[in-house]
């Protein structure tokens, strides 16, 4: 009977084992960067303003090599792209009026205390046209209206070493008033 | 007889964990439903794409109907999550004037095929290959799943960033609404 307990055991924890492996796998190969709605333990930082919620969580260089290496992209760029601190971030739009946000208006403060602008969509775009890349999403759009209902989850990156942490200065605007807002102590991926 | 109790409950461990697994799965990602007007219509950029059979698609041909017309790729989630609701509005509406097609942005009709065949239920709207993706640049759209829903004057009046739950009665409303204009 003690073999029975003991054999149920090890195979409940090989399942088990396996299961999140392959459920890894699945998200790994999902190259999930669009994220999902955000969920308990899934974001690291989220902010819910009237209408406006942001959420972020780090990405791994290696899933970032996994997406981009799945766009056809070549290696060095893909190596440029996850030397970044990449974050996949979460903007939602859940009031009733549309509402825009402008990306180069976004800062970063890390430990140099200084503040610093984001490398956004279209820097990142020019590059890889520059190369030849025609792949034109999972960078957060720059500069766009959101109208109520709608939500995106890209990456957004920052010049920051793997593994540091900063905050995070943003802005929206809705019916022509800018709003602001910090997320505090955002970590990027270790390597 | 210990054995076959052992087994078992083996069994019945594993139906419960992958249950579970699974629930945990496929809660991550919630479609919105919610659609919203553009402030003012925008006359639809004409397009023509070959669709995953290399069957030529002209967008202007199908004015006079209501088109649902959705950008994706097999490699973004929530495009992934809404499609077959994209397929049960389709047949939902089949016996009215409406249209839907689903353009993906830069992927092979093989990899799109395969994704396809697995699902329930299987889309038999025309899947169009933007493999440059020149019509989604000049529909400006900036991310994935965006999805536009287009009069039967040939106008953008709905445009949906983010995965949608189309066949929700909130959203069919939506349609049938413009179907009385």
């Amino acid at each position: 009977m003690a073999e029975g307990i003991i054999l149920i055991r090890k195979t409940i924890q090989s399942f088990v084992l396996f299961t999140l492996t392959g459920l890894a796998t699945v998200l790994a190969e999902s190259e999930s960067l669009q994220q999902d709605k955000p969920t308990a333990g899934a974001w690291q930082l989220s902010a819910k303003h009237e209408g406006f919620n942001i959420a972020l969580t780090a990405i791994t260089p290696d899933r970032i090599r996994a997406f981009f290496t799945g766009r056809g992209f070549p290696p060095e760029m893909i190596e440029a792209i996850a030397s970044y601190c990449v974050i996949g971030t979460r903007i939602e739009n859940t009031g009733t009026l549309p509402f825009s946000y402008d990306l180069s208006k976004w800062r970063y403060q890390a430990a140099d205390g200084k503040l610093h602008k984001l490398k956004i969509k279209a820097d990142w775009i020019k590059e890889w046209r520059e190369q030849g890349i025609k792949f034109a999403y999972s960078q957060l759009a720059g500069n766009p209206t959101f109208l109520p209902g709608d939500w995106i989850s890209s990456m957004t990156t920052y010049k920051l070493p793997h593994g540091a942490d900063f905050d995070l200065h943003y802005q929206w605007n809705i019916n022509g008033k800018d709003n602001t807002g910090i997320l505090k102590g955002v970590k990027c991926a270790d390597d | 007889m210990t054995n076959r109790i052992q087994s078992k409950l083996l069994t019945l461990i594993l139906l419960v964990l992958c249950v579970s697994m699974g629930n945990a799965y496929a809660q991550e990602i919630e479609l919105s439903h919610r659609a919203s007007p553009l402030k003012t219509p925008i006359p639809a950029v004409d397009f023509s794409l070959i669709d995953t059979e290399e069957m030529m698609h002209k967008f202007s041909d199908l004015r006079g109907k209501v088109v649902v017309v959705n950008f994706w790729a097999v490699w973004c989630p929530p495009c992934r999550e809404e499609m077959p609701s994209l397929e049960r509005l389709r047949r939902k509406l089949a016996d009215k004037p409406v249209a839907v097609l689903a353009i993906n942005q830069g992927e092979d009709a093989e990899r799109i095929l395969s994704y396809l065949w697995g699902l329930d239920p299987v889309p038999e709207f025309p899947i169009l290959l933007d493999q440059d993706m020149k019509v989604s640049s000049s529909w400006k759209v900036t991310g994935l799943p965006t999805t536009f829903i287009v009069n039967q004057q040939g106008d953008i009046v709905y445009r949906m960033i983010g995965g949608r739950e189309f066949d929700h009665p909130e959203i069919v409303k939506v349609i049938e609404k413009l179907l009385e204009e």
